[in-house]
């Protein structure tokens, strides 16, 4: 029996795979999509959402490698995809790059729930006292 | 339509807001094959969060969002070319902070409902967020550029987070402490401070006491004692809970003794110079806090001291009637209780009070 390669089905078993917490498949899916398919909007929103589930784990480096390259390519998840950025370098403690993140999520969207966060963020990076 | 899909998922309070603010809202305006996949994702978004559901289908965006839940989400996903998601963070602000967002609809349903979930997942986690940074450096930062205001719902989790920056603690007590076979407890004076670092689990004691003059006698011989002490003891907080804690440490010092032996010449007595002699020693100390409100915690210490030096003799033995060997020797192993008060230097210390 062959497995379904279409961009559609790897990306809906792929998701499914990650709510049931079955993150090894579930990346493995995500990482064969972006290679099968790496021209589909399933491919590209692919690597956002690797991104979370690496970040959720604690893979805070390969988390930011699959940020910088979902905001390389654009999408509509960007907002979300700056915020991991700033939070996967919050967590590996590189400061000068934590700061211009949330500086860079705070120009581009000042009207979104983000924004006050980053305000604070760089209010404690200023400050750590 | 307001047709109820009503799901509900368990919570646990890790983590999580307070128990009036665990809701979040969602009202949907999708075909019913859409809103299918939006309550799956959804559902698991608010899984991941601590958070419950109160999800319905309806064709247009309520007037009003009850005002006890942590924010309200309407998606409206009618039109074929975008769906627009507006989030109204109520934790925060009781009138309702909106945030409005359009994704440019694209690919399958798939791929929109998982965008949909990213970016309710995203906002609700900077809502939750600000919170504990907004406690975070309201505490940390007293003199800080930011000046934020408490907020009015706070995360059960936060209590712990607000301690972070490096702890600072000065108490006082006064001390008992048993010296030598030949004199009965000491009582004495010791001041301390603490430093810890931002989880205060770990933290440094540097302390200085000191036991007034005493009369220790020595068969026909007498010699007035003072003691002075200084430790350094790293140490481990073993209960942080928020009116009591208790830490233990181990570390090192000296004692440094003042013997001053009683001479007597014929019938004539008086004091000898006193010689000082220093002995290093090794501490085991265990301290319990009990913090009061006002930043004043009072302290009990358990302190038990390890004499390194094997003195066969400790201060003068000349004098008539002074016997050979030492006229005064203390046990090696020293055991001494403190009681008093500790008051925090900043608000991460020890002694602080768990903000109200």
């Amino acid at each position: 029996m062959s497995i379904p390669e279409d961009e559609v089905t790897l990306f809906q078993n792929a998701n499914t795979a990650r709510r049931r917490g079955d993150h090894a498949t579930a990346a493995a899916l995500y990482r064969r999509l972006m290679a099968a398919h790496p021209q589909s909007i399933e491919a590209r929103e692919s690597v956002e959402l690797l991104g979370r589930m690496l970040f959720d784990d604690g893979m805070s480096s390969d988390a930011l490698a699959c940020f910088k390259e979902y905001l390389r390519r654009g999408g509509e998840l960007a907002a979300e995809a700056m915020l991991g950025k700033a939070l996967a370098l919050q967590q590996l403690g590189q400061t000068e790059e934590e700061r211009a993140a949330w500086t860079a999520l705070l120009e581009a969207y000042p009207e979104s729930p983000h924004a006050e966060r980053a305000r604070l963020r760089l209010a404690i990076l200023r400050d750590p006292w | 339509m307001a047709g109820v899909l009503g799901m509900l998922w368990p919570s646990s309070a890790s983590g999580a807001p307070d128990a009036q603010r665990q809701v979040v809202a969602v009202e949907v305006n999708a075909a019913d094959d859409e809103a299918g996949t939006l309550a799956v994702e959804l559902g698991d978004v608010m899984q991941h969060l601590d958070l419950r559901m109160r999800l319905e289908h309806r064709s247009e965006p309520p007037l009003l969002w009850p005002s006890d839940v942590l924010a309200g989400v309407w998606i409206d996903a009618s039109h074929p070319d975008r769906v627009t998601i507006t989030v109204i963070d109520l934790n925060r602000r009781p009138d309702g902070q909106r945030y409005v967002r359009t994704l440019v609809r694209e690919g399958s349903i798939a791929v929109f409902t998982e965008q949909v979930a990213q970016v309710v997942r995203a906002s609700l986690e900077s809502i939750l967020a600000v919170d504990v940074e907004r406690l975070s450096s309201a505490l940390d930062a007293a003199a800080g550029p930011l000046v934020v205001a408490l907020p009015e719902a706070r995360p059960a989790a936060a209590s712990k987070a607000m301690a972070t920056g490096v702890g600072l603690d000065f108490g006082a007590a006064v001390t008992e402490q048993a010296v030598s076979p030949n004199s009965g407890p000491i009582f004495g004076v010791e001041a301390a401070v603490r430093i810890s670092l931002p989880s205060r689990r770990l933290g440094l004691v540097a302390s200085g006491a000191y036991d007034p003059r005493f009369d220790a006698p020595n068969g026909p011989a007498i010699s007035e004692v003072s003691v002075a002490s200084f430790r350094l003891i790293p140490s481990i907080e073993l209960i942080d809970l928020d009116t009591f804690g208790a830490s233990l440490g181990g570390g090192g010092g000296a004692d440094l003794f003042s013997v001053a032996p009683l001479v007597v010449k014929g019938s004539m007595a008086k004091i000898d110079k006193a010689v000082d002699e220093v002995d290093p020693v090794v501490s085991g100390q265990l301290v319990l806090h009990l913090r009061l409100a006002g930043h004043l915690a009072l302290i009990m210490a358990f302190d038990l001291d390890y004499d390194l030096l094997n003195r066969e003799a400790a201060g003068p033995s000349k004098g008539v009637f002074v016997p050979p060997g030492p006229a005064f020797e203390p046990w090696r192993l020293r055991p001494m209780v403190a009681f008093g008060a500790c008051v925090p230097f900043t608000a991460a210390g020890a002694c602080a009070s768990p903000p109200q």
